[in-house]
């Protein structure tokens, strides 16, 4: 998201005036020139086709075409998705502008939550279809028990 | 990351090379949105965990699952307001930095507005599903759904009495080219809040 530039050099946003050691600039801080309302404008546009784009893939017909070719529909509107959040966070931000530090609070937070997302998820949702599984487990074995003529408990297992 | 300058003989702490020149506001403001992150993180994971809940036979037989519930146009729309309001609130910053007060709370007034439309549609939203009889006290997909997306209304909320409150020290001309960090500040929290619905609509209404 960002490139070059050294973290001093690459605030080029922050407010002039601030003073004390960590509240700013002094009046020697040299500013680079800031994005134009223009080039917001272009963004935004550029913005708006791709939440059209990721409302259409939804759909029908795109939605069975990506299933057709294999493709989980999850994965062109994840890409979709993180386009528009690099695009935000880097012209709408200024993270493209700014400095490395803004970048690393962000991408430390990213990685914390994507971690725990996975492990979550990974956690809890491997089990998660087993409460479906013993009812019909349940059902089989009552139907079994019908079709030999004995009573059999059909307990057992856990939850 | 703290300088700290004692007397002339004692030690002195001094930042990593180039971090003293960072404006500790807006390095105060990126940590929180780390923070944000996982907070939402957490959410998501929530939903997710629950997600396969939502999906029994019997929700799917009587059209009570997250696709037949949802209002995709409807979210669509919503989307578009929130994307408006980043332009609006970009638009608003770059004004203030051009020291043009008027544009400048001009812009941060429709920022505003844009916000309240976005609860407004919300809001809707909240009473159609509760019309299908989906609440927080009686369904899973209640429970997550309605926490994730009542937390992000609430954050826009709190944006919103932001935004309102920087406009009389903007029209005061408190914000100039020389100094534009609330503005820029409220435009990062403004701006985090929509990216978090970008994930949002994609996750939870799309997928």
């Amino acid at each position: 998201m960002a490139s070059g530039g050294s973290m001093a050099q690459r605030d080029t946003h922050s407010n002039p005036g601030a003073g004390g050691p960590l509240g700013g600039h002094g009046d020697n801080v040299e500013h680079a020139s800031h994005p134009t309302a223009r080039s917001y404008v272009i963004i935004f546009f550029i913005l708006l086709a791709v939440t059209i784009a990721e409302v259409f893939v939804a759909q029908e017909p795109f939605l069975g075409m990506f299933e057709g070719i294999g493709v989980p529909i999850a994965v062109p509107l994840l890409i979709l998705a993180a386009v528009k959040f690099l695009m935000i966070a880097a012209f709408y931000m200024h993270l493209k502008q700014d400095s490395r530090a803004f970048s690393a609070f962000l991408i430390a937070g990213l990685i914390l939550a994507m971690g725990m997302l996975f492990t979550f998820g990974g956690l809890f949702t491997a089990h998660s279809r087993e409460p479906f599984d013993q009812i019909a487990w349940r059902a089989q074995l009552a139907q079994n028990a019908g079709t030999t003529g004995t009573s059999t408990t059909t307990g057992g297992g856990g939850h | 990351m703290a300088v700290v300058t004692q007397s002339a003989d004692a030690t002195t702490e001094r930042a990593p090379a180039g971090l003293e020149s960072l404006d500790i506001r807006k390095l105060g403001m990126w940590a929180f949105l780390g923070s944000e992150c996982v907070f939402f993180g957490s959410l998501i994971s929530m939903y997710f965990v629950n997600r396969p809940l939502m999906f029994s036979p019997a929700l799917e037989a009587a059209h009570l699952t997250p696709k037949t519930i949802l209002n995709i146009p409807f979210t669509g729309v919503l989307a578009f307001i929130l994307l408006c309001s980043s332009l609006t609130m970009v638009l608003a910053l770059n004004a203030m930095q051009q020291s043009r007060r008027r544009a400048g709370s001009f812009w941060l007034l429709a920022t505003a507005f844009l916000g309240m439309l976005f609860l407004g549609g919300q809001a809707i939203e909240f009473i159609e599903i509760a019309h299908e009889g989906i609440t927080l006290q009686n369904s899973v997909f209640g429970q997550s759904f309605l926490l994730l997306t009542g937390f992000h209304g609430t954050h826009v909320f709190v944006g919103i009495i932001w935004l309102l409150s920087c406009i009389p020290r903007a029209l005061r001309g408190g914000f100039h080219a020389g100094n534009y960090i609330g503005p820029e500040i409220c435009g990062l929290y403004w701006h985090f809040v929509d990216v978090v619905w970008v994930v949002i609509f994609t996750i939870i209404y799309l997928i």
